[in-house]
């Protein structure tokens, strides 16, 4: 059995190409069935998120190119777009580059923003979607689940999907190291803009509760306070808010400041020490610099905010490579079992071969010794089959050892499974299995090759 | 097993906490990026807890074996009193933990009980006072408020100060390494003012029942030289800072920076009742 995947990323594809591939959830399972349903696709799996698309398969007795093919024009076909408009942008990968690409997605290593831990739940739904169309068998799910487990390693061992990513996150960690419980905090928004909604969202996931929202136009402000389930307030009211509010976001339209140290002043004594947090998203600032020098107030404009997620940012590109380390060990654990699932046939043709000739030696026996009684011929029986499992048992222990020790060491090819072939006559047996290795030789010399030519992962654009 | 010992083994045992406490937060920061808040705290950590309790029990035998051993009360010596304070220190310490678990906090008062029983080992060899001052469940008392208020005062004005960097930090835009870790700025305002809530009551206590054994059983011959000893008065000056804070606190419900100066400064002048010379409170 083969593994293949085609797919696109926003890495190769425009924004317009990406949007007219994707897959949407009820399409899933027809684009899963008709994958299934192409010849010599034995499992298919598809990921389809906003920035991918991308088709796991597993395929028997098929070429690589032809199972290329094959994707392109279901591809074309399902989504009624010329194969021209979005060739150029795929890229094709098989058995171990296909295997670590999943990996490194799984662990938000491929994604847009680095570290992102969406994807984890696009994999795992993905994953879902097939084994409910009944499309992933014991490959793709083996692979896929493989996948879980090392974005979950990276989630426990690297900072990768840890801290905050966009200036909404930032204000909630920095609002948690001045107030002690968010929910009995009060959010002034000024501003009804989609920064300010995105940045109160983000503070309303983390507990915040109360939310006025004040624009220079009413209906804006209340239609955002009806979203948020805040209270909506005339523009010309918010110096009055401000005693109440802990938590100012400012994001206006407007061309010059709008809160000043003097506006602050007389708000702050009747605050008596209440911390104020200001965070000021609008370019040109709408808090003048002046009110930084003021005592309990913390003020961070953009460019602050920006200098946090900055910071996040460096510290999670360093932890990338840990994560690819870590992703290294769960492809060539993969890879392992994989590989070893080659010596399953080797294995039951022994077991067949065996027993055949167990039975042989039996009919000819019942033939001479007629006398022998029923109970007789059950302990010959069950003597002549602990007989043949003892002979079987080392033969096949050391076949799946050597299998697998073979990979982990030097990857070389499985000289003991062609010796078992050759001493117990199976090569008729594992004829399948020996065309499919052909047909995808290039990859399997580099899965074969050594355990570090597994982490490297080759794109090929079609 | 002699008093000393147990106490340096209740040394060893806040010292192991104040380990597992600051590793808890060094593992905690250097496994979260950036600049953010973290908000769980690292399982070493957690052994901190019962690590300060097996210090406290010990500190508990040791100063119940000296006064057996001694036939006196723990306040006869240096050794005593400082060991007391640092036990107070641990007990505040550990019932805040609890109550809103706090590792930073732990992180710098116990090595300052630590300091104490240090300092108290080391006189651990003096010799005992004699002086019928010191006898009596009134001056016990007097005495065990008052060390129990310092040692709530003392996590008080660490709060504080940890209040301050904290604020100093995020007014720079500057919040990284281990100092991420520290507690937001209203559970340490919060913290201090709690301590205060329940020092104040008992500092207040052991002043009267000082006053009480000097003026009720006679012992002095003109109060105002009591009035005038220095200690005393210093001790009145910190009475007077932390009525201030409390009262700013409830009445006029002051918050912030501000408040916290009233705590650092209370607490220096708490240091100063150790230093200042006294013509009343000598027993050699």
């Amino acid at each position: 059995m083969a593994l293949i995947l085609v797919g696109l990323s926003h890495h190769t594809a425009p924004i317009e190409v990406r949007e007219r591939l994707s897959c949407s959830g009820h399409d899933l399972p027809d684009s899963l069935s008709d994958l299934a349903s192409l010849p010599g696709f034995q499992e298919a799996v598809v990921l389809s998120t906003c920035n991918r698309l991308e088709i796991y398969a597993a395929t028997a007795n098929l070429k690589a190119s032809e199972a290329y093919q094959a994707i392109c024009q279901h591809l074309a076909r399902f989504h009624h777009v010329p194969e021209p408009a979005f060739t150029p942008f795929l890229y094709k990968k098989s058995e171990s580059d296909a295997i670590m690409h999943l990996l490194r997605v799984a662990s938000g290593l491929d994604s847009l923003v680095l570290g992102e831990a969406q994807i984890l739940g696009q994999v795992r739904e993905a994953l879902r979607a097939a084994q409910s169309a009944s499309t992933a068998g014991s490959l793709l799910t083996a692979l896929f689940q493989q996948a879980i487990t090392s974005a979950r390693r990276i989630q426990n061992e690297t900072t990768l999907t840890r801290g905050a990513f966009s200036i909404g996150h930032a204000a909630v960690s920095l609002a948690s190291q001045i107030f002690a419980d968010l929910s009995r905090a009060t959010v002034l928004i000024l501003g009804a803009g989609k920064m300010s909604e995105l940045t109160a969202r983000h503070l309303q996931a983390s507990g915040v509760r109360f939310i006025v929202v004040a624009n220079r136009t009413y209906d804006r402000a209340k239609a955002m306070a009806q979203q948020l389930g805040g209270e909506a307030i005339h523009y010309d009211r918010f110096p009055e808010r401000l005693t109440q509010a802990d938590i100012v976001i400012a994001s206006t339209a407007a061309p010059h400041p709008i809160i000043h140290r003097a506006t602050l002043q007389p708000v702050l004594r009747r605050r008596r020490g209440k911390p104020l947090f200001l965070i000021d998203i609008a370019v040109p600032r709408d808090i003048a610099p002046d009110v930084y020098n003021l005592e309990n107030v913390f003020l961070y404009n953009i460019d602050d905010l920006q200098a946090v997620v900055a910071e996040a940012a460096r510290e999670r590109a360093s932890e990338a490579s840990r994560a690819e380390s870590i992703v290294c060990e769960e492809v060539e654990k993969f890879v392992i079992w994989y590989r070893g699932r080659e010596a399953v046939p080797v294995i039951a043709s022994l077991r067949e071969r065996l027993e055949q000739i167990r039975q042989d030696d039996l009919a000819v026996l019942r033939a001479r010794l007629s006398h022998l009684s029923e109970r007789e011929w059950q302990a010959i029986e069950t003597a002549t089959r602990a007989m043949m499992n003892k002979v079987a048992r080392t033969p096949i222990l050391r076949l799946k050892q050597e299998t697998e020790q073979q990979m982990a060491l030097n990857g070389a090819r499985y000289d003991l499974m062609s010796a078992a072939r050759e001493i117990f006559g199976l090569g008729n047996e594992t004829e399948s299995l020996r065309t499919d290795e052909e047909d995808t030789t290039p990859a399997k010399q580099k899965i074969t090759s050594s355990a570090s030519s597994a982490v490297s992962s080759s794109t090929e654009v079609i | 097993m002699s008093a000393a010992m147990l106490t340096g083994l209740a040394l060893a045992f806040y010292l192991l906490a104040t380990v597992c406490y600051t590793a808890g937060i060094f593992l905690r920061a250097a496994a979260s990026p950036a600049i953010f808040p973290i908000s769980t705290t690292h399982s070493i950590t957690h052994f901190g807890r019962p690590l300060v309790l097996a210090g406290i029990a010990l500190q508990f035998a040791a100063i119940g074996v000296w006064c057996v051993t001694t036939h006196r009360t723990p306040f006869a010596s240096n050794f005593g009193t400082l060991s007391l304070t640092a036990w107070a220190m641990a007990m505040a310490f550990l019932i805040l933990d609890w109550r809103i678990n706090l590792p930073a906090v732990g992180v710098v008062t116990l090595p300052a009980a630590c300091v104490a029983l240090f300092l108290g080992i080391l006189k651990s060899r003096a010799p005992l006072v004699e002086s019928p001052l010191l006898t009596g469940q009134l001056v016990s008392m007097h005495v065990l408020a008052v060390l129990f208020s310092f040692g709530l005062l003392t996590v008080a004005a660490i709060c504080s100060a940890l209040y301050m960097v904290q604020n100093r930090q995020l007014r720079r835009h500057h919040v990284r390494g281990m100092l991420r870790r520290l507690p937001p700025l209203e559970t340490l305002d919060r913290t201090a003012y709690q301590a205060v809530a329940f020092a104040l009551p008992l500092l207040t206590l052991g002043i009267l029942l000082g006053f009480t054994r000097v003026f009720g059983d006679g012992l002095a011959h003109s109060p105002v030289e009591w009035l005038r000893d220095p200690h005393v008065l210093t001790s009145l000056a910190a009475w007077l800072l932390y009525v201030f804070y409390l009262g700013s606190r409830l009445a006029a419900g002051w918050r912030g920076v501000r408040v916290q100066y009233i705590l650092l400064v209370g607490f220096v002048v708490l240091l100063a009742i150790y230093f200042v010379p006294t013509t009343t409170h000598r027993f050699e």
